[in-house]
C-alpha cells in the first residue's frame, strides 16, 4: 500500500531524515515510536505531500506521490491528523467535517449526502450532540475526535495519525484505541506515530523506531521491544529523564 | 421573521422616491454604495481572511474605464459591461502575485497598488485628464440611479447569503482559519481565493461605472483617495466582518455618524468620527453586530448569519 | 554630470528621512505585529511642535528637536499601553482588523484635532544656513548637516540595537516572540518601548521634514502608507533594509522628479509594487 524508500530530509543544515525505507501493508496497523525530535512528524510531513523530500521516494497504491502536494495525495486517499489538534476554529464541527467530505475525495457528494455522512462520523466518534459547537469550544479530548473525524470525512486508505492519544488520561486513550480498531476493521491502513507504549505494542502488527532521523529497528511489537539498539535508545533517554528529576 | 422585516424594509425602500425627498434620495445612494462596497469588500476579507485594504482599485477601475468608453460613443450597457470586466480583469492579473503575500504583507501590497492607480490615473492624463478630472455626458440620473444601487446593493447580499450556503463558502472560511491545513485536505486554495477577489471585484466594479454615470464627473482622489479606501473597509470591520449583516449595518452606523457629526458640529467632525472607529476598534474587535444584546437579537429575527 | 551627483545626493538624502521613519515602524510592526497607521501622525506632530517652539523662540530647531524627543517617546509609550496594548493575544486575522481600525480612528482624530488648534495650512520653518561649491557642486550646509545626523542617528540605532539589553531584547522578540518570552524578555514593555521609539524616530524625521521640506496635519496617512510600503520592500526590523528601501525610494523620486515633475511619485510606487509582487517577502526576504 505504502512504499517509503530512502526518504531523506534536510531543513537548512540540520538533517531530519535520513534514508528511510519501509513499507505499509494493507489493512495493517504500523506503528511509528521514537524518542522526540527523532523525525515521525517530519516524516508524516513527507508522505501526505506537505513538505517535499530531500531525496527518496514515496510510493501509495502503486503510484509515485513523492512530488505530489497533499491537496492531491488527499484525493488519491490519504488522510491524517496533526500532533496539536489544528481545527478551523471558528467553524462548527460539523462543518470542520464538511471540508474534508467536499474537498478532499474524488466525488463530490452534494451537500445534503455530505451532512448526513458527516453526522454519521460524528456519531460514530460520539462527536453527534457538538455538531453545530464551535470547533475552538471543544474540550482537547473532543478536539482529538474532531481531528478522526474531519481525516475519515475524507474517506480514507491510510490514516496517518500523529499522537493521536497524547495529552489524554487513560481511560480515554483505551477508548481511543478502541475507535482505531474499529477503523482497522472497517478496512482502513492505519500508520500511527505514537508515545504511549502500551498502546502502540497493543494495536500494531509492526513497529518501526526512528532516532535521530534513521530508522533503528522495525518488526513486530515483541521482536521490536526486545530489541538491544531499540532498549539502549529508550534507557538513553529514560536514564536522561532520571537524571533531570535528581539534579 | 427575517422574511417579513427584510420583505417591509425592502418595500418601503423600492417606492421611497415616490416621497420625493431629493436630500435623503441622495443620501440613501450614497448608502448604498457604501453598502456595495463594504459588502463586496467583505466576500474577500470576511470570509477568506484576506484583509484587502486595495478594494476601492476594483471601483475605481470600473469607474475610469465606463467613462472613458461611453465617452467614445460605446452603449451604455457595453459601458457597464466593459467597466465590471476590467475590474475582473484587473482581479485576476493581480491575485496571482498578491497572493503569494499573506497577512499585513498582503494588505499593504494591495494599498500600495491604489495609490498606484491614484498616481497613474493623475499622470496618464492624455487619457484620463488627470486632476482635472473626467467628464460624461450629463443628465439627471437620480431615480435610476436610486433603483440602480439599489439592486446592486440586494444582488451582494443575495449573492453572500448564497456563498455562506456554499461548499465553497466553507472552503473560504476554512482558508481563513488554517489556510495550509485546508490546503491538506484538498481545498484549491489558490482558486478559491482568486474566485472570491473575482466576484468581490466584478461587484465594486459595476458599481464604479455606475457611480461615474450618476455624478457626472470624477477625478482621482473621488475614485481611488485614501479615504475612499479606507472607509468601506472600516465600515466593514465595524459591523461585523464575516457576518452577511454585518458591513450593512456597518456603512449604515458610520454613514449616520458622520451625517449627525457634519450638521451638528462645525469643526472636529472628522476627529469625532475617528474617535468612534478607534472605540468600535478596542472595545468590540468583532464588530457591532458580535455584541451580545446586538447578536442575541439579530439571531433570534433570523439575520445572524456567519461564516 | 554634476546633475547626476545632484540628483544622488538630494535623492539619498530624501530616502535617508524615508529610512529614519520608516525605521520606527519597522520596529512596530516587528515586536506587535500591527499595522499603525497612525505613524505619520508622530512625525507630523514632531515637526509641529518643532515649527511652533520654532516660532516662539527662534531656538535652533535640530535642538528644538531634542528637546522634544522626551515628550516623543512618553507619546509612543502611551499610545501603546492604552491603545495597542487590549489587542495583543488576540488572533492574527482579528489583531489585524483591530488595529487597522484602533490606528486609522487614531490618525484621523490626531489630524483633525490638529488642523483645528493650529491650522490646516502647511507649514515650513524658514531656516537657512550657508552653502558652498566644491568644485562645480552645489551644497547646502543645511543639507549636509541633515545628511551627517541620520547617518549619526542610523549608526546610534544601530549599536543600541545591538549593545544594549533593551535593544537586544527587542530583537529578540521581533525574530520569535514566543523564544523572547521563554528566555524571560517582558515582551509587553518592550512592546510600549518600541512605540516610544518609533515615535521619537518619526518626531525627528518630522523635524527634518519640516526644515526641509514641509509639513501639514492632513499629511499623515500618506507618508504613513508609503512607509508601510518601505518596511515590507525592507524587511520587518531591519534597518539596512529600511535603508535600502528607502533610499531606493529616495532616488527613484528625485531622479524622475527632474525630467518630469508628476511622474517621481508614481515611478517610486511602481517600483515599490513591483518589488512587492516580485519578491513577496521583501528584497532580503529568503
Ligand atoms: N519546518 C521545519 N523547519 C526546520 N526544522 C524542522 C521543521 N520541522 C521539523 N524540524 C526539525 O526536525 C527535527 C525532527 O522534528 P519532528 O519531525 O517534529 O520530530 P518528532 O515528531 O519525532 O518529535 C527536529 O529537530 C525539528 O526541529
Ligand atoms: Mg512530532
Amino acid at each position: 500500500m505504502l512504499v517509503v524508500q530512502e526518504l531523506s530530509k534536510t531543513f537548512g543544515g540540520l538533517t531530519a531524515l535520513s534514508g528511510i525505507d519501509f513499507q505499509v501493508e494493507q489493512g495493517s496497523i504500523t506503528g511509528i515510536i521514537g524518542p522526540n525530535g527523532a523525525g515521525k512528524t517530519t516524516m508524516f510531513n513527507l508522505i501526505s505531500g506537505t513538505f517535499l523530500p530531500t531525496s527518496g521516494s514515496i510510493r501509495f497504491k502503486g503510484r509515485d506521490i513523492t512530488r505530489i502536494k497533499s491537496d492531491k495525495v488527499c484525493r488519491i486517499g490519504m488522510s491524517r491528523t496533526y500532533q496539536n489538534a489544528r481545527p478551523f476554529e471558528a467553524l462548527s464541527v460539523l462543518q470542520n467535517v464538511l471540508i474534508g467530505i467536499s474537498y478532499g475525495r474524488k466525488d463530490r457528494p452534494n451537500i445534503k449526502r455530505a451532512e448526513s455522512e458527516a453526522m454519521d462520523i460524528l456519531r460514530f466518534l460520539d462527536l453527534e450532540r457538538h455538531a453545530p459547537v464551535l470547533a475552538d469550544q471543544l474540550s482537547p479530548l473532543n478536539k482529538k475526535r474532531l481531528e478522526l473525524a474531519r481525516a475519515l470525512g475524507t474517506q480514507p486508505e491510510l490514516l496517518l495519525l500523529d499522537e493521536i492519544a497524547a495529552g489524554l488520561i487513560p481511560s480515554e486513550t483505551l477508548e481511543m484505541m478502541e475507535v482505531i480498531k474499529q477503523i482497522r476493521s472497517r478496512g482502513t491502513t492505519i500508520l500511527m506515530i505514537e508515545h504511549i507504549m502500551k498502546a502502540v505494542m497493543d494495536l500494531s502488527d509492526r513497529v518501526i523506531v526512528l532516532n535521530y532521523g534513521v530508522k533503528i529497528a522495525e518488526g513486530k511489537p515483541q521482536e521490536v521491544s526486545s530489541n538491544p539498539k531499540v532498549i539502549e535508545a529508550y534507557l538513553g533517554e529514560e536514564v536522561e529523564e532520571k537524571g533531570e528529576e535528581t539534579p | 421573521m427575517n422574511r417579513i422585516i427584510l420583505g417591509i424594509v425592502l418595500l418601503f425602500l423600492l417606492i421611497f422616491p415616490v416621497f420625493n425627498l431629493p436630500y435623503l434620495n441622495t443620501f440613501l445612494i450614497i448608502l448604498f454604495m457604501y453598502i456595495l462596497l463594504a459588502e463586496s469588500y467583505d466576500i474577500l476579507g470576511g470570509y477568506t481572511g484576506y484583509i484587502n485594504m486595495g478594494h476601492i482599485a476594483f471601483f475605481g477601475i470600473g469607474a475610469y474605464t465606463f467613462g472613458l468608453l461611453w465617452n467614445t460613443g460605446l452603449s451604455l450597457y457595453l459601458s457597464f459591461l466593459a467597466g465590471t470586466l476590467a475590474a475582473v480583469v484587473f482581479a485576476i492579473l493581480i491575485s496571482f502575485p498578491l497572493f503569494r503575500l499573506q497577512g499585513a504583507y498582503f494588505s499593504l501590497a494591495a494599498f500600495a497598488l491604489v495609490k498606484l492607480m491614484e498616481h497613474l490615473t493623475l499622470n496618464l492624463s492624455s487619457i484620463t485628464h488627470g486632476s482635472d478630472g473626467l467628464k460624461v455626458l450629463e443628465g439627471n440620473r437620480m431615480i435610476p440611479m436610486y433603483y440602480l444601487s439599489l439592486l446592486l446593493v440586494v444582488a451582494v447580499v443575495v449573492v453572500s447569503f448564497l456563498i455562506t450556503r456554499s461548499r465553497f463558502g466553507l472552503a473560504m472560511a476554512s482558508v481563513r482559519e488554517e489556510e495550509e491545513i485546508a490546503f491538506d485536505f484538498g481545498v484549491p486554495v489558490q482558486r478559491i481565493k482568486t474566485t472570491a477577489m473575482v466576484i468581490s471585484a466584478s461587484f465594486a466594479g459595476l458599481m464604479g461605472s455606475f457611480y461615474t454615470w450618476y455624478t457626472i464627473f470624477i477625478n482621482p482622489s473621488m475614485v481611488f483617495g485614501t479615504e475612499m479606501a479606507l472607509m468601506p473597509i472600516a465600515m466593514a470591520m465595524l459591523g461585523g466582518s464575516g457576518v452577511i449583516i454585518g458591513p450593512v449595518i456597518g456603512a449604515v452606523f458610520l454613514l449616520i455618524v458622520e451625517e449627525t457629526l457634519w450638521t451638528r458640529f462645525a469643526y472636529l467632525h472628522t476627529a469625532a468620527y475617528g474617535l468612534v472607529i478607534l472605540l468600535v476598534g478596542l472595545f468590540m474587535p468583532g464588530g457591532l453586530v458580535r455584541l451580545r444584546p446586538v447578536r442575541r437579537f439579530l439571531i433570534r429575527v433570523g439575520l445572524f448569519k456567519e461564516l | 554630470m554634476e546633475i547626476a551627483i545632484q540628483l544622488v545626493i538630494a535623492g539619498i538624502l530624501q530616502g535617508g528621512l524615508y529610512a529614519l521613519a520608516a525605521f520606527g515602524l519597522s520596529l512596530i510592526f516587528g515586536v506587535s505585529n500591527v499595522l499603525n497607521l497612525a505613524h505619520g501622525e508622530f512625525l507630523m506632530l514632531g515637526g509641529l511642535f518643532c515649527f511652533l517652539i520654532f516660532s516662539a523662540t527662534g531656538l535652533n530647531p535640530f535642538l528644538i528637536g531634542l528637546m522634544i524627543l522626551p515628550f516623543a517617546f512618553f507619546l509612543g509609550y502611551i499610545f501603546d499601553r492604552f491603545l495597542m496594548r487590549p489587542l495583543a493575544g488576540k488572533k492574527e486575522h482579528i489583531r489585524l482588523m483591530s488595529s487597522i481600525l484602533v490606528t486609522l480612528g487614531a490618525a484621523l482624530c490626531i489630524g483633525d484635532v490638529t488642523s483645528f488648534l493650529a491650522g490646516a495650512e502647511e507649514k515650513g520653518v524658514d531656516y537657512s544656513m550657508p552653502s558652498f561649491f566644491w568644485g562645480d557642486l552645489y551644497i547646502s550646509y543645511l543639507r549636509l548637516l541633515a545628511m551627517v545626523m541620520i547617518a549619526g542617528l542610523t549608526v546610534g540605532i544601530h549599536y543600541y540595537l545591538k549593545k544594549t539589553y533593551t535593544g537586544r531584547a527587542l530583537r529578540a522578540t521581533t525574530q520569535n516572540i514566543r523564544g523572547a518570552m521563554l528566555v524571560g524578555v517582558d515582551t509587553s514593555r518592550i512592546r510600549s518601548v518600541t512605540f516610544g521609539i518609533g515615535s521619537m524616530l518619526a518626531s525627528i524625521a518630522g523635524v527634518f521634514y519640516v526644515v526641509l521640506l514641509s509639513i501639514s496635519p492632513d499629511m499623515g496617512l500618506t507618508v504613513t502608507i508609503k512607509y508601510l510600503c518601505i518596511i515590507v520592500l525592507g524587511g520587518l526590523g531591519s534597518l539596512i533594509g529600511s535603508l535600502v528601501g528607502g533610499v531606493i525610494l529616495g532616488l527613484t523620486e528625485s531622479i524622475v522628479s527632474y525630467y518630469n515633475p508628476h511622474w517621481g511619485q508614481t515611478a517610486a510606487f511602481l517600483i515599490l509594487v513591483l518589488i512587492l509582487l516580485i519578491r513577496p517577502k521583501g528584497l532580503f526576504g529568503k
